[in-house]
């Protein structure tokens, strides 16, 4: 009795330390977690922002960090070395934890972090080569004194951050997921421009469409995945002259059909992708300068991709967005230029059938020979559990990605298959974005352009020289027509790109004609264009509603610019609904289906928040398209066309026997298929949302949700109340959208204005994790400070810091 | 009265550099050297370790809000936000109980 009461107490403190030191099911450990002195309770944040002092070891001069009210630091240093580490110092102590989660998630490490149930994941990003891509594009940066020096001088600041950091300052996911970060390092710069590449160009739809042409023959192909725009409205103006003698094209080779069964899965291309961007020269502005406006659509996520800065020092003076991990600003502008990117969606992803001599892997035919494949061991770590080996194959083409024998995240890669892409090759965009940022003149411009290889962009340029541009930009193999359309053979040499196309050659036009640029993802050239750089691109629906825009402009200010951007005229609607309503019997509906008619018939065609025909519509278009598509091209492995061909399609009543249902003895037409699409859309928005149509307003139906990294709710905003939607220029879907407004006026003193969903924190304690949310949602816009000096009175300044050694 | 002033300022400044569970120890170790009886080692341990908790998550409520301390309560599915309060002070009153339940022992076992 007399040892128990010793022991006893004893042992019951020992198990209570370990067991609430530990974590409990998916909860962080609750000593920790709760404690106000190192837990959540830290992360709690006013917003209030002081003068400070900051010793940073490594800085060779003093820096100047001008907060504004919005929490857009100003950084004005002496030279590139100490505004490249400060660049690197401000991203931690705003961004720490999402910089390092996302380059955590494209080299496959996030089973580290959250245990085996991330592991297919983690797999496919190693067989994708994620990390070898990264270690291929570090080496070429680091082989340029230019950008060696910037990424050396920001990974210095991540680092000196981290080495000031408390525990009690930790950003709370590390408090929720218990575990630190590690050392900030150059490949990690790389690792993240990696996933902004795979994000953007790391799709392809060749299985789906060679599983379609085995299924449905050449003709299917002819008439449903050919790119022929509905609307042809190409981004350099059709009838622009080529300035270049172009090379010879190769010659594509005999006719060859990949032998294996593929169907497998629904494949899984973003459709959402899709980004505007337009310049206006003087001649339509009110201040007789260009107007450049671009709005990146990506998923919608907090913290957000974009962080708000502007960098100062003697070569540049330049302000915009900035991806936290990397130096520079990436969309932004300075005292002379403007520039806007939009995804191009190259083909440089193809697929190459592999034959190996046994299943020991070491070897595969190619030109009439056994070839030897490199082997790379990835080793998985896995928090709880043992690390998992995986052994990837590389043949020349690339990575063996689907080996057909363990677990991917996802289905849809062809089996047994090397991987050839562009995203591997050791490439250096870093370069492009350093010196856009110093660029003052349109030759400065096309010589950063020619840097930049992949994710191919847009370019939109303007200068205050009164020169706007736009560049199809990137680095495109020279191939066949249509060549990495279909799965191709990894065994003949005739099969591989053959070639670039050279710089000069990439499509491009300097002050057209029509006084604007304009970018939204359409196809980039009208026919002339002679090389081949994708068979499809986006439907100019975005497109041609800008170009309208623009087209009739005069006297163009910010304010019609900004209106531009939040504009929700939906085209597929102002190109068919008339069409549409023509096909239905109005004597076969019932009351409340003919009221829904009647408010199509007077809907002005704007996908507003408020309105409920956008519902009604976008349902009813959903339903259509399925009619006509799901019956032959429903299935596992294939996809229907793109939004082009229905277009097409029903405004042409074209393709008659796809439009038929394969599935029923009778022949279906198209009128009649409209007609029980309008009655069928409407009994399911009356089963989903009731009898009471206030219930059927668009951003309560679409809702909007910006989710945390984490996907954990309490981080997240759910139910955005905003209109738009993908195929509008107001491309706000559901979890897709705008993730950075942008519009510059250049001019003697230039003047511009920008947002993004989301706020310059990244901690979730803080008002400034979600501010700008709300004023995003209405369409509204900051004008941006931007400063000449650092001690510069502006009543939008709250705090300078100090920066030195 | 001066075992629980003791144990307030003592594990109050530990936790400013050690972890949560120093309370623990300090809790522990003037029970030892203070504790009369106990109902008095505990009781004055349970008071001053909730004390110290909950009157820092105020401080810092009070100066920097609580928009990080709503979001938690969301997380855990808590009906308020105001329950995190009590929780945090039960959880660290109930730390510095069971060290001073143990460093009283040490010291009955001693005598």
């Amino acid at each position: 009795m007399h040892w128990l009461r010793l022991f006893l107490p004893l042992a019951i403190s020992l198990l209570f330390v370990y067991a609430m030191n530990s974590r409990i099911g998916a909860l962080p450990p609750p000593g920790k977690f709760f404690s106000p002195f190192t837990g959540f309770w830290q992360n709690n944040e006013s917003g209030v922002v002081t003068a400070e002092e900051i010793n940073i070891t490594g800085l060779t001069g003093i820096v100047k960090v001008v907060m504004d009210k919005n929490l857009v630091p100003h950084i004005f240093a002496d030279n590139n070395h100490d505004l490249y580490l400060a660049q690197g110092y401000i991203h931690a102590k705003y961004r720490l934890w999402q910089m390092e989660f996302q380059t955590h998630a494209a080299a496959g490490r996030i089973s580290e972090l959250i245990g085996e149930r991330a592991l297919p994941y983690d797999r496919q990003q190693r067989r994708f080569g994620m990390a070898f891509a990264a270690e291929c594009a570090e080496e070429a940066m680091m082989a340029d004194p230019m950008m060696k020096e910037a990424l050396l001088a920001y990974t210095a600041g991540v680092n000196a951050y981290l080495a000031q950091l408390k525990t009690a300052q930790l950003p709370v996911e590390y408090k929720l997921l218990d575990y630190q970060p590690e050392p900030w390092t150059t490949l990690k710069c790389a690792l993240l421009l990696k996933y902004m590449t795979y994000e953007l160009a790391g799709r392809s739809s060749d299985l789906p469409l060679t599983n379609i042409l085995k299924t449905y023959g050449q003709s299917a192909i002819d008439s449903l995945f050919s790119g022929t725009p509905y609307v042809v409205d190409p981004i350099i103006p059709a009838g622009t002259v080529w300035d270049f003698t172009p090379l010879p094209v190769p010659a594509q080779p005999a006719g060859w059909i990949s032998e294996v069964p593929v169907p497998e899965d629904q494949p899984a291309p973003h459709p959402d992708n899709g980004s505007n961007n337009w310049a206006v020269n003087g001649s339509k502005t009110a201040s007789g300068f260009p107007i450049l406006c671009g709005d990146p659509h990506l998923g919608l996520n907090l913290p957000s991709y974009w962080y708000q800065m502007q960098l100062v020092n003697k070569e540049c003076n330049v302000s915009g967005v900035s991806l936290p991990g990397v130096p520079t600003i990436i969309i932004g502008f300075n005292e002379k230029i403007a520039w806007s990117e939009t995804n191009v969606d190259a083909d440089v992803l193809d697929w190459y059938q592999v034959k190996f001599r046994d299943n020991r892997f070491d070897e595969y035919f190619y030109d009439n020979q056994w070839k030897k494949t490199t082997k790379r061991i990835e080793v998985i770590k896995v928090r709880g559990t043992d690390a998992v080996m995986d052994t990837v194959i590389y043949t020349h083409h690339g990575p063996v990605v689907a080996q057909g024998d363990k677990e991917l995240m996802d289905d849809d890669f062809p089996k047994g298959f090397a991987m050839r892409w562009l995203g591997h090759d050791p490439s250096v965009e870093l370069k492009s974005f350093l010196l856009l940022n110093r660029a003052g003149d349109y030759k400065n411009f096309v010589e950063a352009m020619s840097y930049f290889s992949c994710p191919a962009q847009n370019f939109a340029y303007a200068d205050v020289e009164n020169n706007i541009a736009i560049w199809v930009n990137g680095k495109f193999p020279l191939k066949w027509k249509e060549q990495g359309k279909f799965l191709l053979d990894g065994s003949k040499p005739e099969h591989e790109w053959q070639g670039w196309i050279p710089h000069g050659h990439d499509p491009h036009v300097l002050n057209p004609a029509r006084a604007f640029v304009s970018s939204a993802n359409q196809l980039s050239t009208d026919t002339t264009y002679p090389y081949y750089i994708n068979w499809s691109m986006d439907a100019p629906r975005r497109g041609h509603r800008i170009n309208q825009v623009l087209e009739a402009g005069t006297q163009l200010t910010a304010k019609e610019m900004i209106a531009l951007q939040f504009d929700n005229k939906n085209m597929t609607a102002d190109y068919l609904l008339a069409d549409m309503i023509k096909a239905v019997n109005e004597s076969a509906l019932n009351p409340s289906q003919l009221q829904q008619l009647q408010s199509l018939k007077n809907w002005n065609r704007m996908a507003e928040a408020g309105g409920t025909e956008q519902t009604v519509f976008e349902a009813w278009w959903k339903k259509l398209n399925n009619a006509i598509w799901d019956d032959e091209l429903g299935k596992e492995g294939l996809q229907y066309p793109d939004a082009d061909i229905t277009l097409t399609t029903v405004k042409f009543n074209r393709n008659k026997s796809w439009i038929d249902n394969k599935n029923t003895p009778a022949t279906e037409e198209l009128p009649a298929l409209i007609h029980q699409s309008f009655i069928e859309a409407i009994t399911d928005m009356e089963a989903q949302y009731g009898a009471d149509v206030t219930n059927w307003q668009w951003a309560a139906v679409k809702n909007t949700h910006i989710n945390h990294l984490l996907r954990i709710p309490a981080l997240s905003r759910n139910h955005v109340s905003t209109s738009g939607n993908q195929g509008i220029v107001n491309a706000t879907g559901g979890g897709h959208g705008p993730s950075w407004r942008m519009i510059v006026e250049l001019g003697k003193q230039v003047k511009a204005y920008g947002i993004y969903p989301g706020g310059q924190s990244g901690n979730p304690g803080s008002p400034f994790y979600d501010n700008m949310i709300d004023p995003w949602s209405k369409g509204l816009q900051n004008e941006l400070l931007i400063l000449q000096d650092a001690n510069e009175k502006n009543a939008a300044v709250i705090a300078t810091w100090t920066l030195k050694n | 009265m001066i075992l629980f002033l003791l144990i307030l300022v003592i594990s109050a400044l530990v936790q400013l550099w050690l972890p949560w569970w120093s309370m623990l120890l300090v809790a522990a170790l003037l029970s030892y050297l203070a504790g009369k009886s106990y109902t008095h080692a505990i009781l004055s341990a349970f008071l001053a370790c909730g004390i110290v908790w909950l009157g820092y998550a105020l401080m810092i409520s009070g100066s920097e809000g609580n928009l990080m301390t709503n979001r938690v309560a969301e997380l855990l599915t808590l009906p308020s936000s105001w329950l995190l309060y009590p929780i945090s002070f039960i959880f660290a009153a109930v730390t510095g109980a069971i060290g001073a339940w143990s460093g009283f022992a040490i010291k009955k076992f001693r005598q």
